[in-house]
């Protein structure tokens, strides 16, 4: 008896718990972009803020081993809310993390490696983003569309990351970036 | 009870209503611009829109014809011993109301010689023209959403 009323009683207050919190979640979203928007003293950079990025140098599998950073820089200013928030050539990293030499016989290399940051100031804003190089073999696509790549890279024996190459990645986070923005930049 | 009270209180507070886009809603999107295993590289950025309303629930979630940012993801050209050109492109996100909505999944892959192949959501038969992989203007490509996202939604017209 005691436990039948005692669930009753659960049941009675778990729905009006839940009831709230679940027309509060769609009704944060609207209030989040609106506080992001007219925040103008710290500029935010939202979570899946697209970046286009630039390798600085060449990473093969010739010599790249697993760790190995990979030197890049922001193509394109980010701007949001008509400011820019990163401006190009903000530089920005990655590092292997795992190379597999082209071998004899035709084997090719491969090589996988992911985005890290974007280094602005002091301020360190998280990349998401994932590459997958592979040297020369076919029938190589459906197992990188697997992987959900953002990049492929296809020449040689060697899977190399080519300097000037361009990369996409994202903000993996919300990130508050210190009051004084660089907004005074071309 | 709280229901209609927090109902009223959205259409009070703006038109749009936030709707939730989940991971693996599908998107059709389709190519903008013609492209080239001869001209065009690898990493190159490239237009795409969606080709046809994403409807959730009713309500168009996604219009047609909102922009799309794909990318090349691998080009080879033809090279010197009868290999076929290569093009493989993949879209990257789209952007409604300033909400970036990632997408997945949808990799089209064209070779210069075989006519299609199986990626992601779709298998796609395309035409080649000889060796050199083309992926003309209007290329439809499969593509699913990568992360949950929240977008506002349109309003029906009054």
């Amino acid at each position: 008896m005691i436990i039948i009323v005692s669930l009753l009683l659960l049941a009675g207050q778990s729905q009006p718990v839940s009831a709230p919190l679940a027309a509060a979640a769609p009704g944060d979203v609207p209030a989040a972009t609106s506080a992001a928007a007219t925040s103008s003293p710290s500029p935010i950079v939202p979570r899946d803020t697209p970046v286009e990025l630039m390798a600085m140098r060449e990473v093969s599998t010739a010599d790249a081993v697993p760790g190995t950073p990979i030197k890049l820089r922001v193509n394109k200013p980010v701007v949001i809310g008509g400011r820019v928030i990163i401006p190009a050539g903000t530089p920005a990293f990655g590092e292997v993390t795992a190379a597999r030499d082209a071998g004899g016989l035709g084997k090719s290399g491969v090589m996988r490696a992911r985005l890290t940051h974007i280094q602005l100031g002091g301020t360190r804003i998280p990349l998401d983003g994932d590459l997958t190089a592979k040297g020369t073999g076919a029938g190589a696509g459906a197992a990188l569309v697997l992987a959900g790549v953002v990049g492929l890279f296809h020449r040689g024996n060697n899977a190399k990351i080519k300097a000037g190459e361009i990369i996409a990645g994202f903000v993996a986070d919300d990130v508050t970036l210190p009051a004084p923005a660089p907004a005074t930049l071309p | 009870m709280m229901l209609p009270a927090i109902l009223a209180a959205a259409a009070l507070q703006t038109c749009p209503v936030p709707i939730t886009l989940a991971v693996g809603t599908e998107i059709p999107v389709e190519t903008r611009e013609a492209l080239s295993s001869k001209v065009d590289v690898k990493g190159r950025m490239v237009a795409m829109a969606v080709s046809e309303d994403v409807v959730i629930d009713g309500a168009v979630a996604i219009a047609k014809g909102t922009p799309v940012t794909g990318q090349i993801a691998d080009a080879q050209a033809t090279g010197g011993l009868g290999t076929s050109g290569r093009l493989l492109v993949r879209p990257l996100y789209l952007q409604v109301a300033n909400r970036t909505v990632r997408l997945r999944g949808g990799t089209l892959r064209k070779r210069g010689v075989s006519a299609g192949g199986v990626i992601g959501l779709a298998v796609l038969s395309l035409a080649t023209s000889g060796r050199t992989a083309t992926i003309p203007a209007g290329t439809r490509v499969p593509a699913e959403v990568e992360r949950d996202v929240v977008v506002e939604r349109h309003c029906p017209a009054p």
